[in-house]
Parts: structure tokens; C-alpha cells; sequence
């Protein structure tokens, strides 16, 4: 049974369209990615959810109830804010029991439940201490101990661990999938950063201009993106402009520069709706992650020379920035063997492809990372 | 230019002997006369000679036992405690729109509350006294509060405005979502954090209001005697020792106003808890 459940919602601010007719359903104990570039709106749906904005049009049902007029009291959902807004004034122990209070819990089943708390984030013996007394990270672990500990049936976030540097963000990431396992409770986590979401998320929700782009799992997300813009957002995408010179049903053949190549599920490899009549033009999309360098050891790829402009290392990965008739490339491999300055050929299969409408511009776009 | 240039390598070179001496005069300036009013309340030879000669706690038991010094202190204190709840919630409402409205002319609204510190008090004076004349209200100890209201509320505002701008409304969306009413949210999360400011608003209220002469001297009537009026009259008649206690008086009050200040803000974290 779904826990949450949204139809139609909407927000307007003024004349700003910030949510724009979004419908999804979230299931008990899942945990779901709202995830979008700043201003797409993911942001005022999790408000909306919370109950601190009003929809301009639409409903939102928790557990079948609509609650979509309840202020946010009434509500059992609890949110762990991008600024934490822990208490100044109290006490972790008092932060934790904040709601326990609220709620009319007494004070011996209190004590017990925040004990509870602060052993599943880790923080056993921090009753006393001042919120002022506590690091960054045991910060986050309290907001998220003040949101679970009131059982509530979702827990929002609103990119909470934006603020942490990369090694704690990761650590936290753990965190929150050890505890959302351990307490069984449905997470709906915002987040501008498509690694947090593909590392933590069940499923994503890919948010542009307030509009749903797409709602899948993680993986169907980054091998099966529906849009352009999704593909260009989860993870780096090249594309190269180029036109189909053959055509039967679904099986293609497309041509750029002079450069072929054979793709025989063409239908599967679509983005965007593409025309696959001899002569539509299209861009073929390749992952960086899909690119190798080198001499082609097979028939039938797509390949081109270039100059190795930049390189970096992301963990076991190299990342290249390649310089090609296209323009640049991106392209991440395990192979370390190239230097700045050299010229290789940098090559991928037809199962590696995507195609994509034509772009209007020549040049290719890899730019479409996590950071906004 | 090349005088300037030598009075500015001058400041250079002394700048710092410049600055401690500068210091050491503004220090004489302001704090000698009222050590001399410290000591001469305790002079055996009431205001005849300096430095005195003997010493004595007379004046004091003196002006303990004068019925009018006792009758104008507490006329003082019953209209600064009737005056400053009465200041701290204006500005606490003026606050709160300033806050959290958007509406025309809120900046106007700010600068209109707090730019009175500057108008010159007999203006503003004058202006009390005509309007109370005609709206016939007769003076009085009523006019006495208006006045220091309307002198205290400016002091106030620019204290608690900032107060409650700067709190975190986060911090009251957080208290809603974990399940507490608006007026639980306000009582468990907003009056707390924003408590010290409005304590030190109030306090800074209180001690204006008591030492305030210029407003209460156009608006009271004969009845209505504040210790500032009360000294005021004593000193016409010529210096007594008696003008001394109250001014040391005066000072203790501050001095203790200061130090209740200091330990609210001290012991902030476990009043806020209570």
C-alpha cells in the first residue's frame, strides 16, 4: 500500500509555476530520491508534503487520509531540515523529546525511547549536551533522531547533508540506509546531488522546471533515461550529431562525418521520441563511462581521434577530457595509460548508445553533472 | 599639503601616546565628576568643602526618612513599571510585523520608531503637552506614562526588532512539524530564543524611563512628582547633601540593572529551560 500519495499537485507563486501537476505514489519502508536542479521545485513539494506551503491545485494523501489542508502538526511525517533547526535552547535529549512531548508520551517511556535514539544514530550518552557542544555530523545524526523517534510514517529530508564535506557526506549515506532498514520507516530525501540520491534511493524522482522527467529505480534512471535532460543530469552524457543513412523498422544505421555505425535495437536505445527514417537527424549519446581509448578491438563501433586535454582520477576511475572533431568528450575508464598531450582513438559499441533528438547546436554537451 | 603631510606623519609617529591620552581625558571627563558626587554623598560637612574632611552616612538615613524623597522614588517606580511592560509589547509587536509582513512603508516603519532617540526632547515635549491639552486630557500620572512610553519605545525597538528578525523561523516550522500548535510553538521554541533580547529591550526601557526629566516635567501635574523632578526641585533651591544620595542612588539602580542584565544573559541556558 502506498504511504504517500500524490495527484495532480501544483504550486504557483505568483506567476511562477514552481510545481507543475506532479503525480507519484511512494510505498511503506521505501526510500525515494526527489532530485533536481535548484528552482525545480523539489524543494516546495517536500514543504507542500510537510504542510508549510499550500497547493495552488491538487492532493496529498498519507497512508489514504488527505491531508492536504492539515497543518503540519496534524501530520505524521517529519523532516529533517537542510539548516537541521536543531533547538538552540535545548538539550539533545530535550531536541529528541521535543515531539515525544508533543504528543503526550510520559516522561519514564520518554527517557527510555530518546536512549533508544541517540544508541541506533550512534550518540549514546550525549542526553545533556548542548547543541552548540556538537560537531557537524553528530549535529545531522540528532535532526535525524528528532524526526524517527516520533515513528512518524515518512521522513522528509531537504538536503540535509549538503552542508558536510565529501568523506562524512558518504558516511552519512551509509547511515541513513542503515537506519532506514533498521526502522523500517519511509525516507523521501531532496537532493540537488545525483550521488547522494543514486547511492542512498530505492527509486528517483527526477524533477526539471517543476515538472516530473521521470520516477524509476536508480538503474533504470542512468540506463534507461527518458529524457535528454534526465540523461544529462544523472551522470555525464556525450552526444555527437548525426543523421540515420539506413533504416529497416528498428534496425538502423547512423552516420556522422563518415563515421558509422550499426545499431540493431535502435528502438530500445531512444531518449527522446527520434524519427528513425532514412535521413532523420539524431544525437547519439554515449556515456563516459561507455568510452574506451585505444585501438578498437572489435567491428562496428563508433570511433574518434582526439587529444588527451585533461585527465583526473575518481577512485579506481580515470577521467579523461578528450579534445575531438565533436569537441570535448568525457570519458571514465579504469585505463591509466594516457598522459596530457597524447593522441588516441577513443572508440565505443552500438550497445553503448543512446539516441537522442538533434541537437540544435553542433557542439557536444557533457556538462550536465550533479553540481548546479 | 606639506603641513598636513607633517601633521600626518606627527599622528603617525604618536599615534598611539595621542590616543591613550585622548582616552585618559574622555575617562576624567566623564567619570571624576560622578566619583566626586560618590564621594561628597558621604562627606561629614554636607557640600561645604572638597575634598571632604569627615565622613558619614547621615544624608543617607536623611533622605530614607524625608517622606518626599521616599514618595517621589515610588511615584518613579510605578510609572516605569507601568510604562515598560506597556513599551516591550509595542515593540514586540512592531517586531513581529516588521518580521514577518511584507507591507508598504515597513521600512519607513522602522526608521519612524527608533529616529525619535534624535528629535530634541522639548520638541516632542511641546508637541505632548498641546495634544493632551486638546484632547483634554488633564495631566497627571496617565500623561506621565504616555510620555515615557513614547520615550522608551524607540530605545526598545532597537533593541527587540533586531531580536526577532534575527531568529530562525525554521526553528518554529521544525517545532510545527514535530506536532506543536502555534501557540505551543510559540511558548516552547520562539519566546525562549528571543527572551534575552526582549529582557534587555525592557531594561534599557526601565532606566530611561526612571531617569526621564523632560517629557515628565511638561506633562505631570503637581501630584505627579518623579525623583527626576524631585531632584530637579532640591537643586533650585540650592546644592544639599541630600542631591548627592539620589544621585548615587541613581547610579546603584543603573549599576544594578547592569549587573541583572549581564546575569540573565549568563544564565540564559537555564532560565530558557524552566
Amino acid at each position: 500500500m502506498s504511504v504517500l500519495t500524490i495527484s495532480d499537485l501544483r504550486k504557483e507563486f505568483g506567476d511562477l509555476v514552481a510545481v507543475d501537476d506532479v503525480n507519484f505514489a511512494v510505498d511503506d519502508g521505501e526510500f525515494v530520491s526527489i532530485l533536481g536542479p535548484s528552482g525545480s521545485g523539489k524543494s516546495t513539494i517536500l514543504r507542500m508534503i510537510a504542510g508549510f506551503e499550500t497547493p495552488t491545485a491538487g492532493t496529498i494523501e498519507i497512508e489514504g487520509e488527505n491531508v492536504t489542508a492539515a497543518p503540519p502538526f496534524d501530520r505524521e511525517v517529519n523532516m529533517v531540515f537542510q539548516s537541521l533547526a536543531l533547538f538552540p535552547h535545548l538539550t539533545v535529549a530535550e531536541n529528541i523529546g521535543y515531539g515525544l512531548v508533543e504528543s503526550g508520551v510520559p516522561e519514564d517511556e520518554r527517557r527510555e525511547r530518546i536512549a533508544e535514539m541517540l544508541e541506533v544514530v550512534e550518540l549514546s550518552g550525549y542526553q545533556d549536551r548542548n547543541i552548540d557542544q556538537l560537531s557537524g555530523g553528530e549535529q545531522q545524526r540528532v535532526a535525524l533522531a528528532r524526526a524517527i523517534v516520533n515513528e512518524p510514517k515518512i521522513v522528509l529530508f531537504d538536503e540535509p547533508l549538503a552542508s558536510l564535506d565529501r568523506k562524512l557526506r558518504q558516511h552519512m549515506q551509509f547511515e541513513l540506509q542503515r537506519i532506514q532498514e533498521e526502522t523500517g520507516i519511509t525516507f523521501l530525501y531532496v537532493t540537488h546531488d545525483q550521488e547522494v540520491a543514486m547511492a542512498v534511493s530505492d527509486r528517483m524522482l527526477v524533477l526539471n522546471d517543476g515538472e516530473m522527467e521521470q520516477l524509476d529505480s536508480v538503474e533504470t534512471i542512468y540506463d534507461k533515461p527518458a529524457s535528454k535532460f534526465v540523461a544529462q543530469f544523472i551522470g555525464d552524457i556525450n552526444l555527437v550529431p548525426a543523421s540515420i543513412v539506413e533504416a529497416n523498422g528498428t534496425d538502423v544505421t547512423v552516420d556522422s562525418r563518415g563515421n558509422r555505425i550499426h545499431v540493431s535495437d535502435a528502438a530500445g536505445r531512444c531518449v527522446d521520441a527520434v524519427s528513425l527514417e532514412e535521413g532523420a537527424d539524431v544525437s547519439v549519446g554515449i556515456r563516459p563511462t561507455g568510452i574506451t581509448l585505444g585501438d578498437p578491438d572489435r567491428e562496428d563501433v563508433f570511433s574518434v581521434r582526439g587529444e588527451i586535454q585533461n585527465r583526473g582520477y575518481a577512485g579506481d576511475e580515470t577521467v579523461y577530457t578528450i579534445d575531438t572533431e565533436y569537441g570535448s568528450f568525457t570519458a571514465n575508464t579504469e585505463d591509466r595509460s594516457y598522459d596530457i598531450g597524447d593522441d588516441v582513438t577513443v572508440w565505443w559499441p552500438a550497445d553503448e548508445v543512446y539516441l537522442f533528438a538533434p541537437e540544435t547546436e553542433t557542439a557536444s554537451v557533457s556538462d550536465g553533472g550533479g553540481e548546479p | 599639503m606639506s603641513a598636513l603631510n607633517t601633521l600626518e606623519g606627527f599622528i603617525h609617529r604618536h599615534g598611539d601616546r595621542i590616543g591613550r591620552g585622548l582616552m585618559v581625558l574622555i575617562l576624567t571627563l566623564i567619570w571624576i565628576p560622578i566619583g566626586v558626587v560618590v564621594l561628597m554623598s558621604f562627606a561629614g560637612e554636607g557640600v561645604l568643602s572638597f575634598p571632604p574632611e569627615t565622613y558619614t552616612v547621615r544624608w543617607y538615613a536623611e533622605v530614607l526618612n524625608n517622606d518626599d524623597a521616599i514618595s517621589a522614588t515610588l511615584t518613579s517606580l510605578r510609572v516605569s513599571l507601568v510604562a515598560t511592560p506597556i513599551t516591550v509589547l509595542i515593540s514586540l509587536l512592531a517586531a513581529y510585523g516588521v518580521a514577518r509582513y511584507d507591507f508598504r512603508g515597513k521600512n519607513a516603519l522602522q526608521a519612524l520608531l527608533t529616529l525619535p532617540i534624535i528629535v530634541p526632547l522639548v520638541v516632542t515635549g511641546v508637541a505632548m503637552t498641546l495634544f493632551f491639552g486638546n484632547i483634554n486630557l488633564s495631566s497627571g500620572f496617565t500623561t506621565v506614562v504616555i510620555a515615557h512610553i513614547v520615550r522608551t519605545v524607540p530605545f526598545a525597538a532597537l533593541i527587540i526588532i533586531p531580536t526577532v528578525i534575527g531568529f530562525d523561523r525554521t526553528l518554529e516550522e521544525a517545532s510545527k512539524d514535530l506536532g506543536a500548535s502555534e501557540l505551543r510553538t510559540f511558548r516552547r521554541v520562539t519566546l525562549p530564543n528571543i527572551m534575552p533580547g526582549v529582557i534587555a529591550g525592557g531594561l534599557l526601557a526601565f532606566t530611561v524611563s526612571f531617569n526621564e526629566f523632560v517629557y515628565t516635567y511638561f506633562v505631570r501635574d503637581t501630584a505627579t512628582q518623579t525623583l527626576p523632578v524631585y531632584l530637579w526641585g532640591l537643586i533650585r533651591y540650592g546644592f544639599s547633601p541630600e542631591v548627592n544620595v539620589i544621585s548615587v542612588l541613581f547610579l546603584l539602580l543603573a549599576a544594578g540593572i547592569l549587573l541583572v542584565a549581564v546575569s540573565l544573559t549568563g544564565l540564559k541556558q537555564v532560565i530558557l529551560r524552566g
